[in-house]
């Protein structure tokens, strides 16, 4: 290759990798600017539930970074770790049996990144059921799918948050599985000759 | 004024080369053909795991985030994108699937590996588009990234049957591989998406109130469903919690300044180490965990990672593609370019 040539093209790979790289690094500044917002939402006067504008810049990278897989933050953790979300299930079968069951269950769901998979399921629920009018429901979907699995008649879903535990507590001699640090989060049924769902709201 | 131009324009000129050394020197394909081994390995693995749920991510009816629940405005961008939609009945997906666990399993022992690198980074964007939101997480991002960057990079040029066919078609007489400027980029560039992935992981950290008083690693071990290794006996140890804390937070902050100074990279890479180490025993991620660290091969030298595979497979490294033997140039520029 020629100098020139070769000149040439390293200013349009500097170009390239300089223009990449800030798209890597828009993206988690933009859910980092998002996440600030979402916190302060009270002192900033933000209604719950509306939702927090992307950055400008994060709107003009979108196309580049969806494709890409890029589009994400990187918190892991943060802001804060807190607790976790956990999904319990009726199954009533055609016999009028009936299974119970969570997921994730470490038992049932073996490997460990099996477990992971099923417990994003409980975690990202809420990521997967957006709140407006006319959408699919990400609760429903679950409960249409375990019916599916099962062919079952009916099965009812309702999300529990397990609540961590303070050093306070395990000095105490309190466990991290405590029947008490399990909240009900309200429920949805489902049944197989009937479209749509009924929800129960937290007791 | 002419001694004040001179002196930006030496600036300006150091700059460019410092830039030119940093992206353009040639180096040894060694680190980027051992982190193929091991993302291969990671993404034949994680897609392994996929085959005993297969119809209930990824099937078409009644599966767990089925396509109407995903493509619903608020979920996925227009720009978001996987073959998997396309695939209609429980056979074909099966076909697919035993096609992509073939796909990452010639990529990890360096078969057609600019190929299979390119359709391994489509095959695992396509699996995690399908499930996101709804089943994905930190694993799923960082095996996307080491895909994308080998595919820039001739990946195969160590340590592969790629490089094992070459031999024996030259008749066991091949020369070394060349020195790659391929291989520096995409080497470049798996280093700085680490330090961008570090920084914003301490940066979210510093959004929160339990990495600030010190009490975030214990509200992480105290979580059952992470949980693979009883931690709680930290309760007692209050100060222990606070120090592990801090340090993980100074740690993930610093690392996108400090891996690049020579004296601090390996304590830097020992840090890794110790964190990702311990979320993999302790919070059960050990995929995660791994993924993480084959990020931070990226860091280590192309001379060290061919005497720790000379040390595993027990060879002096000259059968496994040593490039350039007269290794003072090769050194002197990678040593440039690091």
């Amino acid at each position: 290759m020629s100098p020139k040539v070769w000149l040439a093209v390293r200013v349009v790979l500097s170009i390239a990798f300089t223009l990449h790289l800030l798209g890597v690094f828009v993206a988690p500044m933009g859910a980092s600017i998002r996440a600030a917002y979402d916190l302060a939402r009270e002192r900033l006067q933000i209604p719950q539930g509306e939702a927090i504008p992307m950055p400008w810049l994060n709107r003009l990278y979108q196309p580049y970074l969806d494709v890409l897989y890029l589009n994400h933050g990187y918190g892991f953790f943060a802001p804060d770790p807190g607790p976790s979300h956990l999904i319990d299930y009726t199954i009533t079968l055609k016999d009028g049996s009936e299974i119970h069951g969570r997921f994730p269950d470490i038992k049932e769901h073996w490997p460990r990144l099996r477990y992971h998979r099923h417990f994003m399921l409980a975690e990202q629920i809420q990521l997967v059921d957006p709140q407006f009018e006319g959408a699919v429901s990400g609760k429903e979907t679950y409960a249409r799918h375990l019916l599916h699995e099962y062919d079952a008649k009916r099965v009812r879903l309702e999300g529990v948050e397990h609540a961590l535990a303070t050093p306070e507590d395990i000095i105490a001699g309190k466990k991290l599985d405590d029947p008490a640090s399990y909240r009900k989060l309200g429920a949805v049924v489902v049944e197989a000759d009937r479209e749509g769902y009924v929800e129960e709201p937290a007791q | 004024m002419n001694a004040a131009v001179a002196s930006i324009r030496d600036y300006l000129r150091d700059v460019v080369a410092g830039w030119n050394r940093f992206w353009f020197a040639a180096v040894d394909p060694a680190t980027l053909s051992a982190i193929r081994i091991c993302a291969g390995l990671m993404l034949f693995y994680t897609h392994l795991v996929w085959s005993l749920d297969l119809q209930a991510f990824f099937g078409q009816n009644n599966s767990w985030l089925p396509r109407e629940l995903l493509a619903q405005q608020g979920v996925h961008s227009q720009y978001v994108w996987s073959y998997l939609w396309w695939i209609k009945t429980p056979g074909m997906l099966r076909a697919a699937h035993i096609a992509a666990l073939v796909v990452f399993a010639l990529l990890t022992v360096g078969f057609m590996s600019r190929v299979m690198s390119v359709l391994a980074y489509v095959i695992a964007v396509s699996y995690v588009h399908r499930v996101m939101p709804g089943a994905f997480f930190g694993l799923d991002k960082i095996n996307c990234m080491l895909a994308l960057y080998l595919m820039l990079g001739p990946s195969g040029a160590c340590f592969s049957v790629d490089r094992w066919l070459a031999k024996r078609r030259a008749g066991g007489n091949l020369p070394p591989p060349r020195p790659s400027v391929g291989a520096n980029v995409a080497i470049r560039l798996i280093q700085l998406h680490m330090c961008i992935i570090y920084l914003f992981s301490g940066l979210d950290k510093l959004q929160g109130v339990y990495w600030w008083d010190g009490t975030a690693v214990w509200w992480s071990v105290a979580n059952l469903e992470y949980q693979s290794l009883d931690m709680t006996w930290l309760a007692h140890f209050p100060v222990v919690v606070a120090l592990m804390t801090h340090v993980t937070v100074f740690w993930e902050l610093f690392y996108s300044v400090l891996v690049w100074h020579r004296r601090w990279r390996p304590i830097v890479l020992l840090g890794a180490v110790v964190v990702h180490g311990g979320i993999a025993i302790a919070l059960g991620m050990i995929t995660f965990g791994l993924a993480m660290l084959i990020g931070n091969m990226a860091f280590l030298s192309p001379h060290f990672v061919r005497a720790v595979i000379g040390l595993v497979t027990r060879t002096n490294g000259a059968e496994q593609g040593r490039a350039t033997s007269p290794a003072p140039a090769l050194r002197a520029k990678s040593q440039a370019a690091r």
